[in-house]
C-alpha cells in the first residue's frame, strides 16, 4: 500500500515551473531516496506534502487522505524534519518535545515515556542544556525526535545530512535506519552515498519531473555499461595489452594502469581472455560497478540535452 | 484547548527566561511611581529655579499641587508607556517567521488560529497587568500624598486609555502577521495612529476616532464628560474585533 501518492502535481513561482506534473508513490515500510540537484524541486514537493505550500495543480494523498493547503488534518500521519530545523532556544530538548506532545494531543503519561525513549534513540537523553547551546548535529537529532514523536506513518526528512560532518551524517543515517521498522521514510538529499547506503528505492527529480525511479539495483541494471581498470608491472606488458585490446586511459603514478570506460560484460571477458592467452599477467584487474553518482550525472546531462533540443 | 495552553505557556516561558517580563514590569512600575513623584517634586523644583526665573522676569507664586495634577501627569505618560510596550511586542510574529519556528508546530497539527489567539491573549494579559500596575501605583501614591479624590471618577478615563492600548495591540497583531520584520509592523502601526490624528482635523469625524480615548487628562480636569467618548469607544471595540478576526484570516493563508 502506498503511504504517499502524488498525482500530476505542479507548482510554479512566477514564470518558473518548479514542479511539472509530478507523479510519485512511496510504499509503506520503505526508505525512499528523493534525489536531485539544488533547486530541482525536492523541498517544494515536501512542503506541499505537509501543507505548507499550496499546489497549483494535482493531488497529494497521505495514508489515503487528500492533503489540503492551510488545513493540517493529514499531518497527524506525518513527521517532518525541515532542512534546517529551528527550535525555541530558551527551552531544553525535553521541554520542546513536551510542547510538541501537547500540540499532537498526547497524554502526559504517554508523552513522558515516548520523550525518554526518543531522546535515548537520538542520543540526547543525558543532555540538560538549553537548545541555544546545541551544535548543528544535535539540532538535527532533536529534529528527528520531534518528527517521530507522534509515531508517524510517514517521516519526511529534507536533506537531513547536507550540512553535517561525516560523524554527524553517520549518526543521522544510523537513526533513520533504526526507525525504518516503525515508519516509512521519504528522504531527500544530493549526497548520493547516503542514498546508496540506506534507501530501498530512489526517485530522481530534475526540472520538476521524475526522470529516474526504481531500486538501486534496477537503476544500475538499466545502465549496464561499466568501467574496468587493469594494472601491469612493466611498460612492455602494458603496451602488449593495449596492442591487443585497444587504447585505454593511462592513469596512476607510473602510467601502468589503464582505465576502460563504458564497457560491457563481453568486453570485460575479452580482456581477461587476452591476458590468459598471451600470458600478460596483470597486477590488478578491477570491474567497477556504475555508481549512483555517475548515473545521476549521466541522466542530468541527457535531460539537459533533450531540454535544449 | 490543550494546544492553546501549551503555546501560551511557551510564550510566557520565553518572556520569563529572556528577562523581558521583569524589565517591562519594572518600567511600568517606574512610570507609576514617577507620576506622583514628579508632581510632588514640582514645587521644590520651582523653588530651586525661582531665583534664576525671577532674574528672567518670571515670578513664581505659591504653588500648590494635588492628586488631579498627578493624574494629569499619568495620562501624559500613557502614550510613552504604550510606545515602549509596542517596541517590546513588535517582533511577536516576525522573529518566528525569520527563524522558521512555526514550521515544526504547524506540521505537528497546531491550528493556526490558536497561534494568533494565544499570541493576542498573551500580549493582552501582559498589557493589562502592566497598565493597571502603573495605574494602581499612581493611585496608591496619590492616596498616600493627597487622599482619595471625591469629585472625579479616576477609573473612567483609566478604562478609556486601557481600551486605546488594546486597540493599538490589536492593530500591532494584524501588522505583525503581515510584515516580515518588526520595523515594518511598527511603521504600519505608527502610520495608522498618524492617520487617526490627521482625521482628527475633520470636525465631524473627531468623535469617532479611537485616539480620542487618550483624553483622560480632560476628564480628570473636568472639561469633558465620559459620555462624550462613547462613539470612539464603540469604534475602538469594532476595530479590535475586526483586527483579531482579520489576523486569523491572513495567518491561515500565510506561507510559513
Amino acid at each position: 500500500m502506498a503511504v504517499l501518492k502524488i498525482q500530476r502535481l505542479s507548482k510554479r513561482f512566477g514564470d518558473r515551473v518548479v514542479i511539472d506534473a509530478l507523479n510519485l508513490e512511496v510504499e509503506a515500510g520503505s526508505i525512499y531516496g528523493f534525489i536531485g540537484q539544488n533547486g530541482a524541486g525536492k523541498t517544494t514537493t515536501m512542503r506541499m506534502i505537509v501543507g505548507l505550500l499550496a499546489a497549483d495543480n494535482g493531488t497529494i494523498y497521505v495514508n489515503g487522505e487528500k492533503v489540503t493547503y492551510g488545513a493540517n488534518q493529514t499531518n497527524q500521519y506525518i513527521g517532518y524534519l525541515p532542512d534546517v530545523p529551528e527550535f525555541y532556544h530558551y527551552m531544553t530538548a525535553t521541554e520542546y518535545l513536551q510542547l510538541c506532545a501537547s500540540i499532537t494531543g498526547m497524554t502526559q503519561k504517554s508523552a513522558t515515556k515516548r520523550i525518554i525513549s526518543l531522546l535515548t534513540l537520538v542520543g540526547l537523553e543525558q543532555n540538560k542544556q538549553r537548545i541555544r547551546g546545541y551544535s548543528r548535529g544535535m539540532k538535527q537529532r532533536l529534529g528527528i525526535a520531534q518528527a517521530l514523536l507522534n509515531k508517524p506513518k510517514l517521516l519526511i526528512c529534507d536533506e537531513p545530512t547536507s550540512a553535517l560532518d561525516p560523524v554527524g551524517r553517520k549518526e543521522i543515517l544510523d537513526i533513520l535506519q533504526a526507525v525504518k521498522k516503525e515508519t516509512t521514510i521519504l528522504f531527500s538529499t544530493h549526497i548520493l552515498a547516503d542514498v546508496e547506503r540506506i534507501c530501498d528505492k530512489v526517485g530522481m527529480i530534475h526540472n520538476g519531473k521524475l526522470v529516474l525511479e526504481g531500486t538501486i539495483e534496477e537503476i544500475k541494471a538499466q545502465n549496464p555499461a561499466c568501467d574496468f581498470e587493469i594494472e601491469f608491472s612493466d611498460e612492455q606488458t602494458c603496451q602488449s595489452f593495449i596492442d591487443l585490446f585497444g587504447k585505454g586511459n593511462r592513469i596512476g603514478h607510473e602510467n601502468l594502469q589503464l582505465r576502460y570506460k563504458n564497457q560491457t560484460s563481453e568486453s570485460y571477458e575479452q580482456a581477461l581472455r587476452i591476458c590468459v592467452e598471451h600470458h600478460l599477467l596483470p597486477q590488478r584487474f578491477q570491474w567497477m560497478e556504475p555508481t549512483l553518482e555517475k548515473l545521476f550525472i549521466e541522466v542530468i546531462q541527457k535531460n539537459e540535452t533533450i531540454h535544449r533540443i | 484547548m490543550k494546544q492553546f495552553i501549551a503555546f501560551s505557556q511557551k510564550e510566557w516561558l520565553g518572556q520569563v527566561r529572556s528577562g523581558q517580563l521583569v524589565i517591562i514590569l519594572l518600567i511600568f512600575l517606574l512610570f507609576g511611581v514617577m507620576n506622583p513623584a514628579m508632581t510632588k517634586l514640582t514645587p521644590w523644583l520651582m523653588e530651586q529655579f525661582s531665583q534664576s526665573l525671577a532674574d528672567s522676569g518670571i515670578i513664581i507664586g505659591d504653588m500648590r499641587v494635588d492628586a488631579v495634577m498627578s493624574w494629569q501627569q499619568f495620562y501624559k505618560n500613557v502614550p510613552m508607556a504604550l510606545i515602549i510596550f509596542t517596541l517590546f511586542s513588535g517582533n511577536m510574529f516576525s522573529s518566528e517567521y525569520e527563524k522558521g519556528t512555526f514550521v515544526n508546530l504547524v506540521t505537528k497539527g497546531m491550528k493556526r488560529w490558536k497561534i494568533v489567539l494565544a499570541k493576542f491573549v498573551h500580549i493582552l494579559i501582559l498589557c493589562t497587568v502592566c497598565y493597571w500596575l502603573m495605574f494602581f501605583t499612581t493611585f496608591a501614591y496619590n492616596s498616600y500624598f493627597w487622599g482619595v479624590i471625591e469629585t472625579v471618577n479616576v477609573y473612567h478615563p483609566g478604562v478609556l486609555s486601557y481600551v486605546f492600548g488594546v486597540f493599538v495591540l490589536a492593530l500591532l497583531l494584524c501588522f505583525s502577521v503581515i510584515s516580515k520584520t518588526s520595523t515594518t509592523s511598527l511603521t504600519f502601526l505608527g502610520g495608522s495612529i498618524i492617520i487617526c490624528y490627521v482625521l482628527g482635523l475633520i470636525p465631524p469625524v473627531v468623535e469617532y476616532l479611537p485616539t480620542q480615548l487618550l483624553s483622560g487628562e480632560q476628564i480628570i480636569g473636568g472639561t469633558m464628560d465620559i459620555s462624550a467618548y462613547l462613539k470612539s469607544l464603540c469604534v475602538a471595540l469594532v476595530v479590535i474585533s475586526g483586527s483579531v478576526i482579520g489576523t486569523i484570516f491572513i495567518f491561515n493563508r500565510k506561507q510559513l
